[in-house]
């Protein structure tokens, strides 16, 4: 089961926090969001935007629950993937590529925004244009 | 600042803009192709069609998708017939709805395709949709 409010939340903190991030020209602040997701990655129960959206907005009842049959694993991919682009980019920081870096965290703000905006979900295009093309079934066979 | 603020306002702007082009794109190849078979006899029984497009290994389609339109289907049967279609096993036909992603659905009736929606639609959405597609009937 998942809460596809929490996901949403989610994905509008990524946003903002990424957004905020490259308009005030903070890498420290992309990073602290690479850190996150990647914990809330790793262990779930420790993902902090999920954490502050039920411990603070359930309760005061500023966002309501909206459980569905789902598989978490898919957007825990997700997460670990957009956070994985954002270590990236704080590897670039600290390179000195600096445009890198922030075109990195702008192709996590596109995705997280499709996403949002137009429930759009990218592994089922990826998964939907490799079988297209064939590659899935090749790998299948080579199995 | 300013410059970064255009910046990503600009990004938000590209990304929708070319989101409803590949919407737009989906219906007119869409509105150009011929029915498939099980659609002309779904509409023989009913005012209006959903073509599903999914494939086995879409989790969406599973979890979100199918749900919400045996919902549709329980509720507006017999006026309206919920047709899936492999769209892994049936790439041809899907790359001439203009498909790019599953779960996809199309609204068709007498008239034609009414609208194509790309990625997961709530069932909300799509009752509109058949709404305005045959208020009447519904």
């Amino acid at each position: 089961m998942v809460d596809q409010n929490a996901l949403r939340f989610n994905q509008a903190m990524i946003v903002s926090l990424i957004g905020l991030a490259f308009v005030l020209n903070i890498p420290w602040l992309s990073a602290l969001v690479a850190a996150l997701m990647l914990i809330g990655t790793a262990w779930p129960g420790l993902a902090a935007f999920q954490l502050f959206y039920r411990r603070v907005l359930l309760p005061a009842g500023l966002l309501r629950p909206s459980p569905r049959q789902e598989d978490p694993a898919a957007p825990r991919f997700a997460q670990g993937l957009g956070g994985s682009f954002l270590l990236l980019a704080v590897v670039a920081f600290a390179l000195g590529a600096t445009t890198l870096g922030w075109a990195l965290n702008l192709i996590v703000v596109a995705l997280a925004l499709i996403n949002l905006l137009f429930d759009f979900c990218l592994g089922c295009f990826i998964y939907f244009q490799l079988e297209r093309a064939g590659v899935l079934g090749k790998i299948r066979a080579a199995r | 600042m300013i410059e970064r603020l255009a910046m990503l306002l600009l990004i938000a702007a590209l990304l929708s803009l070319g989101w409803h082009g590949l919407r737009w794109r989906s219906l007119r190849l869409a509105r150009a192709a011929p029915l498939p078979p099980e659609a002309v006899q779904a509409l023989a029984g009913a005012n209006t069609a959903i073509l599903y497009f999914w494939t086995a290994s879409c989790a969406q389609c599973r979890s979100l998708q199918t749900p919400a339109l045996r919902q549709l289907e329980r509720e507006l049967h017999p006026a309206v017939a919920v047709v899936p279609i492999d769209a892994a096993a049936r790439s041809e036909l899907s790359a001439r709805f203009g498909i790019i992603t599953v779960p996809a659905t199309v609204i068709i009736d007498q008239g034609g395709v009414r609208s194509v929606n790309l990625g997961y639609t709530s069932a909300a959405v799509l009752r509109e949709q058949l709404n305005r597609a045959t208020p009447t009937q519904l």
